[in-house]
C-alpha cells in the first residue's frame, strides 16, 4: 500500500511539473560563452512569461554545426558576419521581418557598424549585437613585454625568437588573419603564396598555447605573456577586475591594420517560434536592457544611445573600446567557400605538427 | 529460459537503435559522398578516404597509439603491484584501500583534467610550496594525466583475478620446492593474465580516442586522433571525413583486440 501511494506521488509530481512546463512558450538560443547576461535574460523571461534555453559554443564553426544538425530547434543564434552569409547562402536563415522589432525605429546603430553590414546581401537576415576586433591582450608586469608589442605590434606576438610565452586563438580564421595581417595581406585573400607564408608564420611563432576563452584567463594568471583575443575579452575582464578591486595588470593592442567583425541576431531555419525569435531580438533593441547586458558582458555595442551611455555615465571611456576609430584600417571576414573554410582549418593543424 | 528471453528483447533494441544503426551510418557516411544535413541521392566513393595521406592525421593517430601504448605499460607497471599488494593484503582497512582507489573515478573526468591543468600552469597553488611546474604543452603531462585517469582502470580487473585466486596453488607450488620468484612467474602471474588482458584494454582504448584530456593538457599544441575526429564532427561539419577517420581507428582498434586476446588463452577476461 505505502508504496502504491509513493508511486501515485510521484506520478502526481512529474505531471505537475509537465504541467508547469508546458504552460510556457520555450525559446531556443544558441550564443558565445559568456556573451549575454544572464540577468537580461532572467528579465526577458519574467516579462513574456516564456523559458529560455540557452546553449553556449565557442566558435562560428560549432555554431554552424549546431543550426546544420538541428538536434535542438534553435530560433535565435548569434554568429559573426561572414558565418551569416555562410548561412545564409545555405539557406538556413530566415530574413527578420522588421514590422516585428518596434523598438528598431527609435535606436541608430553607430554609423561605423551600419556601414560593415548595410550594403551586404546578408543584410536583411540579422539585426546586430555587439562588434570588435581582434588583437592582443597581454600582461603588463614585465616591461619589456610592453616594449616589444609597441614596437612591433603583431610581430611580437610571431617572433620565433622570442622568449614571451604566447597564446594563439584556436580558431583558423582568426589565427590566419592575424598571421596575412602581420605580413599585410588582406584577411579574405585565397592566394596559395600568402596562405603558405602566413602558415610558416604561424609554424615558427611555436605558441605555447592554442585556446579560446581560456586564452585571457591565462594572460591574466601571468602564464602567458600575450595572447590574440577578441577586443571585448579585454573589457570583460577588466571591469571584473575593477568590480573586484583587483589590480589591472593587464592591458589591450589594437594594431593600425586589424579585422573588425559583426555579431549579430539570426533567425535560423530551425526555429519554431519565429515570433518569439523577434521579440527576444527586440528585447535586446532596447536602450536599458543593451546597457544592462553591455555592462555585463564588456564588448562594444552597436546601438549609438547605448555606446553614449557606456562611455559618458558608465566609465567605458576606454580609448579601444571604439574598435574602428578614424585614421585606422579595418577588414572584414568574407565567407568564400566551404573548400577555403577547410583549408583554413586544416592550416592550423598543420602549424601544430611537430 | 525460453520466457526470460523475451526479457531480452528491450535490450536488443536499444542496442541496434545505439549502437548498430550509428555503425551502419558511419559506414555509409564513410563509404559515399552522401551529405548528412541534406539527406538525396549519393554515389558510393573512396575518395574521401584520400583524407588518411595528410601529414595531420598521420601524425594524430601515430600520437595516438604512442600515448596509449606508454600509458598502458606504466599502468601495467604502477598497477600490477598495487592491485598484487592489495590482493595479498591482510589488513583490516584493505576495503577502505580500495575504495580510496574508486575514489576519484567517482569525480567527474572533466573536473580532474582542469584540475591537472591548473597545476601544470607555471603560476599554480604549487607556487605556495615553491614549486612551479610547467608542463603544459609537454608530453609529459599528457602522459601524468593519462595515467591518473586510466589507472584504476587497470588495478581493479587485476585486484580481483588475484583476490580470488585459489591460494592452494601457491602453497603446492611452494610445497613443492620452488621459489617465492619463481611461483610468481610460473603460476601467479599466468593465472591473473586475464585480468591483466582486461585492464590493458579498459587503459589503452579510452587512451587512445582520448580527446579532451590532451587538448587541455598539450594547451591545444597536440592533436591526437579524438581531436581530429571533434574537428570534423563539431568545427568543419565535414562529417564524410570524420567517419572515415573513426572508421579506421575503429578496424586499428578492433586489431589491437584482437590480438590481445590471443594472449588470453584461458579467456577469463573479464568484458
Amino acid at each position: 500500500m505505502k508504496k502504491l501511494v509513493l508511486a501515485l506521488l510521484v506520478l502526481l509530481f512529474t505531471f505537475s511539473l509537465a504541467a508547469c512546463r508546458s504552460e510556457q512558450e520555450v525559446l531556443y538560443v544558441l550564443n558565445w560563452g559568456e556573451y549575454m547576461d544572464e540577468d537580461v535574460l532572467a528579465l526577458f523571461e519574467e516579462t513574456h512569461n516564456v523559458r529560455v534555453v540557452y546553449t553556449e559554443v565557442g566558435s562560428n564553426e560549432a555554431m554552424e554545426v549546431q543550426i546544420r544538425l538541428n538536434t535542438t530547434p534553435f530560433d535565435v543564434a548569434i554568429p559573426s558576419d561572414y558565418m551569416i552569409d555562410k548561412l545564409r547562402q545555405s539557406n538556413l536563415l530566415h530574413p527578420i521581418d522588421h514590422s516585428l522589432l518596434p523598438n528598431l525605429a527609435s535606436v541608430n546603430f553607430i554609423d561605423r557598424a551600419r556601414l560593415i553590414f548595410e550594403d551586404e546581401p546578408w543584410a536583411d537576415y540579422m539585426i546586430p549585437y555587439f562588434w570588435g576586433t581582434i588583437g592582443i591582450l597581454y600582461n603588463t608586469s614585465n616591461p619589456a613585454v610592453i616594449e616589444a608589442i609597441e614596437a612591433e605590434g603583431f610581430g611580437a606576438l610571431f617572433n620565433p625568437n622570442s622568449t614571451f610565452r604566447r597564446g594563439m586563438y584556436d580558431s583558423p580564421r582568426d589565427a590566419i588573419a592575424a598571421a596575412l595581417l602581420h605580413l599585410g595581406y588582406n584577411v579574405n585573400t585565397t592566394s596559395e603564396s600568402e596562405l603558405a607564408e602566413a602558415e610558416a608564420l604561424l609554424r615558427n611563432a611555436n605558441f605555447d598555447l592554442f585556446g579560446e576563452d581560456n586564452l585571457k584567463r591565462e594572460v591574466i594568471a601571468g602564464n602567458l605573456d600575450m595572447a590574440l583575443v577578441y577586443s571585448g575579452d579585454y573589457f570583460d575582464e577588466l571591469f571584473a577586475a575593477e568590480e573586484d578591486e583587483r589590480e589591472v595588470t593587464f592591458n589591450f593592442y589594437a594594431p593600425q591594420t586589424t579585422n573588425v567583425w559583426i555579431d549579430g541576431f539570426v533567425i535560423p531555419t530551425t526555429a519554431q517560434n519565429i515570433e518569439l525569435a523577434h521579440t527576444f531580438i527586440n528585447f535586446f533593441l532596447d536602450v536599458d536592457n543593451q546597457v544592462a547586458n553591455s555592462e555585463w558582458v564588456g564588448y562594444t555595442p552597436v546601438i549609438q544611445e547605448v555606446f553614449d551611455i557606456m562611455v559618458n555615465d558608465l566609465g567605458f571611456d576606454d580609448p579601444v573600446y571604439f574598435p574602428y576609430p578614424e585614421g585606422t584600417t579595418r577588414y572584414v571576414f568574407r565567407f568564400i567557400s566551404q573548400q577555403h573554410d577547410q583549408k583554413l582549418s586544416d592550416i592550423l593543424n598543420r602549424v601544430r605538427l611537430p | 529460459m525460453k520466457k526470460l528471453r523475451a526479457l531480452s528483447f528491450p535490450y536488443v533494441m536499444w542496442m541496434s537503435l545505439t549502437i548498430v544503426l550509428p555503425m551502419a551510418l558511419i559506414l555509409l557516411v564513410a563509404f559515399s559522398d552522401l551529405n548528412i544535413f541534406r539527406l538525396g541521392s549519393f554515389t558510393f566513393t573512396l575518395e574521401g578516404f584520400s583524407v588518411l595521406r595528410s601529414p595531420v592525421i598521420t601524425t594524430a593517430i601515430r600520437n595516438s597509439f604512442r600515448f596509449a601504448f606508454i600509458v598502458t605499460a606504466l599502468c601495467f607497471l604502477i598497477g600490477y603491484p598495487v592491485a598484487y599488494l592489495l590482493a595479498r593484503s591482510t589488513s583490516r582497512h584493505k576495503t577502505l584501500f580500495v575504495t580510496f582507489l574508486i575514489l576519484p573515478v567517482w569525480s567527474n573526468m572533466l573536473l580532474r583534467i582542469v584540475a591537472w591543468e591548473r597545476l601544470f600552469f607555471p603560476n599554480s597553488i604549487l607556487n605556495m610550496f615553491g614549486i612551479s611546474l610547467n608542463l603544459i604543452g609537454t608530453d609529459l603531462a599528457i602522459i601524468i594525466g593519462m595515467i591518473s585517469m586510466y589507472l584504476p582502470f587497470m588495478i581493479f580487473p587485476i585486484y580481483s583475478v588475484l583476490d580470488k585466486m585459489d591460494q592452494a596453488l601457491i602453497e603446492a607450488a611452494i610445497d613443492l620446492g620452488a621459489s617465492r620468484v619463481k611461483t610468481f612467474f610460473k603460476v601467479t602471474l599466468p593465472l591473473s593474465f586475464g585480468g591483466v588482458v582486461s585492464g590493458v584494454i579498459m587503459t589503452m582504448l579510452p587512451a587512445m580516442t582520448a580527446f579532451a584530456l590532451p587538448a587541455r593538457l598539450s594547451g591545444g599544441r597536440t592533436l591526437l586522433i579524438g581531436n581530429i575526429i571533434e574537428d570534423y564532427f563539431m568545427r568543419t561539419a565535414n562529417f564524410n571525413a570524420g567517419s572515415i577517420v573513426s572508421l579506421v581507428m575503429m578496424v586499428l582498434m578492433i586489431v589491437l583486440y584482437l590480438w590481445i586476446l590471443r594472449f588470453d588463452k584461458e579467456g577469463e577476461t573479464l568484458i
